[in-house]
């Protein structure tokens, strides 16, 4: 499941980081239309202390504004007074007529937080008093207050604590959205998965993806309807080829023991027999392998001891009248002979027989086959080793890959030396073993499966 | 044994033809072919064979159904022949009665031996005497005759002795006679085993140390060679 966890891993990381961005592109704006209207506002600062500065006493003791003054007012539409310690105005720059010409201290006080008639006015100490300019009415907004420092910063960290606890918020949410979308998705892309490898899906088909899950399951049915047609159509064609083959084969091995007929016939007859019999382990090998492919064998587990097992299935390759070119070893360790696994015996059986039938096929000159079974900490481990003829790395490799040669029929499908080895790696499969092949040209070829073991 | 009745009941006319000229060659003097179920059962009314060779995979009444109505009425000993190699197909063979279950295409030699296996234990002669190398062995009185001795033998050698009998020329594994000694649960008996082999040997063999009767095979279990294989 790692490429979905990584996907929703770059979801989210993706849904933070637009988060992220759309609050960084507020800040921007934000400063940006800040500075924008300050720049652009009509109404510009009064320039106090450049006002203060030019007003000076002249010569004569009187105040006086030197010429900057009028155009500094004019600019910002605004007008000056200067008044001395008794509150008289002593100098006054464009004061308009309906303001008063004496100002008690309550006055001043007044005025210098507010507004003194409606007018924004601001002071300055004057060195021949106070300087008071004031603006035009309704030109400019005016606010004086103070507030506890403690206050300010307790108001501070609130306002981070509010931002931060916003984000972790945003990013808890979409944390929460992105869990509830993969638990949505999750059983889907897995059962596109299970589709994909050809086993059968059933999902929940409830829920707001419903319908997606309906139309794989749907799917998986399909497969499945396909993959059992198959799989009937192989053992139909086996059924049908046993019977002509039980006869050929019974003709023929009697006409091999007829000992009125001259030695050539006989020996004919015995090719017959040879070439029914490798058709016979064919046809069954393909009928038991498409059907475990599938799933449709059914499988019976029972406590099955695997020394026991080993020694039946050679003892039938012995009693069975094997050639003389071959003999067959068998030993076993004390401790496997307690040892058991849970297990389908003819399956196991067949697993093991197949490996014997291989040594036995592929060394027509003869070969020895040993048999070997140990209980080691891995488990219980069943080994059939020749000393014949051996693979090439090549084929080894073939023979070692694990891929489904059933889903690739229409390439070269060497059934005579792939399927006995691809049963038995699908029956070690079925009871959780695992398989190990070694072989090199001239030097034998040796498997040893291996079968988590527990001990009677 | 060779004139017991053998009925073959399959649709094949080949395959009936087939199977009869094996027993035939074997030197059965009786056996019977019939093509159908209604058939077979119309015969077995009439007379009892010795055993039924019978196929799973017939039209009309099949294997099964047939060995149903068989069932009911006679205890005859049936080999089923199957078409289908699945485990299902034996064990419902197994429940309803058959005595052992053959997979086709087969050897003749692995039919042979089946067949006589099945009427071996079905028929057990009156005489059951085991002609060996040294000794004979009399199965019903559970004694080696001895240059004239008679030898008992105890009630373990006899068990394992009839087994390796009932299997002569076959490998019997170690598992199994052990299963014979003391049923499912053998599992560590085999050391037991040996000891009741090398008895048997002094009771049947000339030289214990170098068994011509009472085979091993090593590390698989052991085999019954017998002077004159019974055919």
């Amino acid at each position: 499941m790692k490429p979905v966890e990584r996907f929703f891993r770059k979801y989210f990381l993706s849904m933070v980081g637009i988060i992220g961005l759309f609050l960084l592109l507020n800040a921007v704006l934000f400063f940006s239309v800040l500075i924008w209207s300050w720049q652009t506002s009509e109404t510009t600062d009064l320039p106090m202390s450049e006002i203060c500065d030019s007003i000076t006493l002249d010569r004569t003791g009187q105040l006086a504004a030197d010429a900057g003054l009028a155009s500094l007012l004019e600019e910002g539409h605004a007008w000056a007074m200067v008044l001395d310690d008794t509150g008289t105005v002593i100098f006054q720059s464009g004061l308009p007529e309906e303001l008063p010409r004496q100002y008690t201290t309550v006055d001043v006080a007044r005025f210098s937080r507010w507004y003194l008639e409606d007018h924004p006015v601001y002071v300055q100490d004057h060195p021949q008093g106070l300087l008071v300019v004031g603006g035009e009415k309704g030109s400019r907004a005016k606010y004086c207050f103070s507030v506890n420092e403690s206050y300010v910063k307790k108001l501070l960290v609130g306002l981070i604590a509010v931002f931060l606890t916003n984000i972790i918020v945003v990013v808890l949410l979409i944390w929460k959205d992105t869990r509830h979308i993969e638990k949505a998705v999750t059983p889907i892309l897995r059962g596109i998965e299970t589709v994909s490898s050809g086993k059968p899906v059933s999902l929940p088909e409830k829920g707001e993806l419903a319908e997606i899950n309906r139309q794989l399951n749907k799917a998986g049915a399909f497969i499945a309807k396909k993959d059992s047609a198959r799989a009937d159509w192989i053992s139909g064609v086996s059924h049908d080829v046993r019977t002509p083959l039980s006869v050929i084969l019974g003709f023929a091995s009697q006409l091999e023991d007829d000992q009125t007929l001259p030695a050539s016939v006989r020996e004919q007859a015995a090719h017959i027999r040879r070439q029914g019999e490798k058709l016979r382990i064919l046809i069954s090998d393909l009928n038991l392998t498409s059907r475990l492919e599938y799933s449709m064998q059914p499988i019976r587990m029972e406590k099955a001891y695997l020394v026991e097992l080993a020694r039946q299935t050679v003892c039938e390759f012995l009693d069975s009248g094997l050639e003389e070119r071959y003999t067959i070893g068998f030993c076993a360790d004390q401790k496997s002979e307690s040892a058991y696994i849970m297990g389908d015996e003819a399956l196991l059986k067949r697993a093991l027989g197949n490996l014997i039938q291989n040594s036995i096929v592929h060394n027509p000159q003869g070969c020895r086959i040993a048999i070997s079974v140990r209980c080691g900490e891995s488990g219980i481990m069943i080994q059939v080793a020749d000393d014949g003829a051996g693979v090439s790395a090549k084929k080894l490799k073939e023979l070692t890959a694990d891929n489904r040669h059933l889903e690739n029929t229409d390439e070269k499908l060497d059934l005579r030396h792939g399927l006995g080895v691809l049963l038995v790696r699908q029956i070690v499969g079925v009871h959780k073993g695992t398989i190990a092949i070694e072989s090199e040209p001239q030097k034998g070829f040796k498997t040893v499966l291996t079968f988590p073991a527990s001990i009677f | 044994m060779l004139d017991k009745e053998i009925l073959v009941v399959d649709d094949e006319k080949d395959l009936r033809t087939m199977i009869r000229s094996i027993f035939d060659n074997a030197g059965y003097t009786q056996v019977w072919t019939v093509a159908s179920g209604e058939e077979a059962l119309a015969l077995i009314a009439k007379k009892t064979p010795g055993i039924i060779i019978l196929d799973v995979m017939m039209p009309g009444m099949d294997g099964f159904g047939l060995l149903q109505e068989i069932r009911a009425v006679s205890k005859v000993p049936v080999l089923m022949l199957t078409a289908k190699g699945e485990a299902e197909d034996r064990f419902a063979g197994f429940e309803l009665g058959a005595d052992d279950y053959l997979v086709k295409p087969f050897l003749p030699k692995e039919l042979l031996l089946r067949v006589q296996a099945i009427l071996k234990r079905a028929y057990p002669e009156k005489d059951r005497i085991v002609k060996l190398d040294a000794v004979l062995v009399d199965l019903d009185r559970a004694e080696v005759l001895k240059e004239g001795q008679r030898i008992p033998l105890t009630a373990k050698e006899y068990s394992i002795f009839e087994k390796l009998a009932e299997n002569a020329g076959r490998i019997v594994t170690i598992g199994i006679l052990c299963q014979t000694l003391c049923g499912e649960i053998w599992q560590g008996y085999e050391t037991t085993l040996m000891t009741h082999i090398r008895h048997l040997r002094e009771k049947i063999e000339e030289n214990p140390s170098k068994p011509v009767s009472l085979l091993t095979v090593k590390g698989l279990g052991y085999k019954l060679r017998v002077k004159e294989p019974e055919k």
